[in-house]
């Protein structure tokens, strides 16, 4: 009797309990119900738990949880590595709220899931903290990769440009200055070698850093959309192409390259660059944050645009780029949240901390470059169009092996810059889109 | 065998049985499955292709190039490492004074990992500060001073020689084994009848150890094929494709790429040429039974 007694007692106290929770659970995720800011979160995150730029992100987290309590956000990793797993939850419908990686406007194969992104478009119109709307917040250039046929599907939370780098002690002891055109490159490329210096650091055991001097010169030679078509198709009949390999061939021809670039990795390359021994880098604005440890202290860091070609018939003002573009999942229950995360992620002040604290080169206007390279800002202010690296390469990975393959062997000396052309063309030709 | 025994032996062998097909027989299907498909890591394109896989890594130069690197790398190491694994086999069981040292400097390299080892090697074949380009101009061979992974005569050269001197103490350990198993007696009687150690070597201890040896070459066919890691680490296949063996290859298309019907029809071509190639290098090196 007791025993039943107690059994009896326990149960509708349980069950009270249960109904009293239930009750009193009126928002969506138990948060407040008048909020709709207070509610669960799940964020693709590209930093790793335990690095700096994992932490920021934390942090705009928790500056939202202060002003919304309820809010809770939740991190998972969606960097390249995890991407299968995340293209999956995607196509099951089980995305999380925000993302990377879903969609680029310039990237066919990232815009797969097109449909299941909110567009931004109208919430770009809204006024934000440091004056001006949030869509006028962003750089001019970042608007080629997240607006395609006049939706906006994601906004730039960082981005990197492919630049020239270079050593300005030896640049001002030297007497030269920043090359801004193809010619004052060569003329630059000479003296440095006058000066026992290698003009260029580039690492031959990574096809696609030798690759970008060829893209980019198909960039200001032909035009960025002309040169991403030919490498889709083969058609390379255009005569600026051959320009473009004949300055490249011009420069090897020149010995421009370091010694041994064929054999040296790209960290060692970047080293002897930091140590001297070479005057120029192509590289991404990564360079800095990704040696900032192997760079001494009396370097003087300095970048500027890719030389153009006076005359040419492409993008002068233009730069190949990698950009984060995060997107917003259509579908998600907290749409609202979302939004407030991808506002305060991209805001001048956040984004000027994070500069500050991860040496992150931002992607919003007036936004304060990280220190320690000169011309930065300027590189930023002066690039009108940011076009995805590689020609977007990086997700046909039978047709980049293929295309930097054939640049190769330009570097190299196997090939001619006419011989390079046709056989781009037709390696190109032969791999199915 | 009786019925008794037999139902005995089944509750014993079912659980390799099981984890064989778990493990080992279903993704293999599963591979051969997904070699019909367009398949890139997600359900819902998940097409059945046909032979289309099979047919574009016919006409990939790419493809063709890495199976031409892989025979090449069978061959170059061949050549390399079974003549030095018998000859430092040999010597170890010859030496007297310092065997240990002999044995701790030959077994050291096996210690480390193929990461470490590959990365350190990158370092010792850099063409301005490695160890092989400055001890090769300090003794005035400036010549002969070259970006060794970054040409590609010596790219595969380079890289052979590095996994020979990380694993070849596991080969020496399997020679010694065999001519462990080869009576002394029958070498020291022809040395007593006035044979040379080289004669001795040749005639007696080369052919009693060539059942072992045939199957140390079928293993290293097999391995040749599987090489991966070490090529991963120094070269990523380059430079200009000269260090691409299948096994890179495929993985840049399956985990790369996410092209993992193709990938997985490489796979199917790499089991089918292992397998063939070996069945009949075992037929082929078969020899009579020695008793002794």
């Amino acid at each position: 009797m007791t025993a039943q007694f107690t059994r009896r007692t326990v149960l509708a106290t349980g069950a009270s309990v249960a109904l009293l929770s239930a009750c009193s659970n009126t928002g969506p995720a138990g948060g407040d119900g008048d909020d709709p800011l207070a509610t669960d979160i799940e964020i693709g995150v590209l930093p790793a738990e335990g690095t700096s730029g994992f932490s920021f992100i934390e942090s705009i987290g928790e500056s939202i949880a202060n002003d919304h309590p309820g809010a809770k956000f939740t991190y998972t990793f969606a960097n390249s590595k995890v991407r299968p797993m995340m293209e999956q939850r995607w196509r099951s419908g089980n995305a999380p709220d925000i993302d990377y990686y879903v969609f680029n406007a310039q990237v066919p194969q990232s815009r797969e899931f097109e449909d299941q992104l909110l567009d931004l478009t109208p919430y770009m119109d809204e006024e934000v903290e440091a004056g001006g709307t949030w869509g006028d917040s962003f750089l001019e250039g970042t608007k080629a990769v997240t607006i395609r046929d006049g939706k906006q599907f994601g906004v730039v939370t960082d981005g990197h440009l492919l630049a020239l780098f270079y050593n300005k002690k030896i640049f001002d002891e030297m007497g030269l200055s920043a090359p801004t055109t193809w010619d004052e490159f060569i003329d630059a490329g000479e003296k440095l070698k006058e000066g026992g210096i290698a003009p260029v650091a580039v690492t031959g055991m990574y096809e696609p850093y030798m690759g970008m001097w060829i893209d980019k010169l198909f960039m200001r030679e032909v035009g960025y959309q002309k040169s991403y078509d030919a490498a889709y198709s083969g058609d390379y009949s255009d005569p600026g192409f051959l320009t473009a390999a004949q300055k490249v061939q011009d420069m090897r021809d020149r010995g421009f390259l370091m010694d041994g670039f064929q054999g040296i990795d790209f960290t060692p390359t970047q080293i002897e660059f930091f140590q001297g021994k070479a005057g120029m880098i192509l590289m991404g604005t990564w360079l800095s944050g990704e040696m900032v440890d192997s760079i001494p202290e009396d370097f003087q860091l300095a970048v500027t645009a890719f030389p153009t070609v006076p005359g040419g018939a492409g993008d002068q003002e233009a730069a190949l780029s990698h950009n984060n573009i995060l997107a917003i999942n259509k579908e998600s229950k907290a749409t609202e949240l979302a939004l407030e995360f991808a506002r305060r992620f991209t805001s001048k002040a956040e984004q000027t901390r994070r500069a500050q604290e991860v040496g992150t080169v931002s992607q919003v206007k007036d936004v304060p470059t990280p220190e320690g390279v000169e011309g930065l800002g300027d590189l930023l202010d002066s690039t009108k169009e940011l076009n995805v690296r590689y020609y977007g390469l990086e997700y046909s990975p039978d047709r980049m092996t293929a295309y930097y393959r054939e640049v190769a062997k330009l570097f190299f000396g196997e090939q001619d810059a006419e011989q390079f052309v046709t056989a781009l063309g037709e390696a190109m030709k032969r791999i199915p889109n | 065998m009786d019925r008794a025994r037999r139902k005995l032996i089944i509750p014993f062998l079912a659980p390799g049985l099981l984890f064989v097909a778990v493990f080992f027989m279903v993704p293999a299907v599963q591979t051969v499955y997904i070699s019909f498909t367009d398949w890139y890591g997600t359900f819902r394109t998940n097409t059945f292709v046909g032979w289309k896989n099979y047919a574009s890594l016919a006409g990939d130069a790419l493809f063709l190039q890495s199976i031409r690197n892989t025979f090449v790398y069978f061959a170059v190491s061949l050549v390399l490492l079974f003549p030095a694994a018998l000859f430092i086999s040999w010597a170890l069981q010859r030496v007297k004074r310092g065997r240990n040292f002999f044995q701790f400097m030959i077994f050291a390299p096996a210690v480390l990992s193929v990461a470490v080892a590959g990365v350190m090697w990158k370092f010792i074949l850099n063409p301005n500060f490695g160890l092989v380009n400055q001890v090769l101009r300090a003794v005035g061979l400036d010549s002969l001073a070259r970006p060794w992974l970054g040409d590609p005569s010596t790219a595969l050269l380079s890289i052979v020689v590095t996994i020979i001197w990380h694993g070849i103490a596991t080969w020496i350990i399997l020679m010694m084994a065999g001519m462990d198993r080869i009576p002394a007696e029958m070498r020291e009687a022809a040395l007593v009848d006035g044979a040379s150690e080289w004669r001795a070597y040749v005639r007696i201890t080369l052919p009693l150890l060539w059942p072992v040896l045939s199957t140390l070459l079928v293993l290293w066919f097999i391995q040749a094929f599987q090489a991966f890691a070490f090529i991963y680490v120094m070269t990523q296949g380059g430079p200009l494709g000269s260090t691409e063996v299948m096994g890179t290859y495929m993985y840049k298309m399956a985990f790369e790429g996410r092209m993992f019907g193709s990938g997985s029809a490489m796979a199917v071509v790499m089991t089918a040429i292992v397998l063939s190639v070996s069945v009949l290098g075992r037929w082929l090196l078969k020899s009579e039974d020695i008793e002794y």
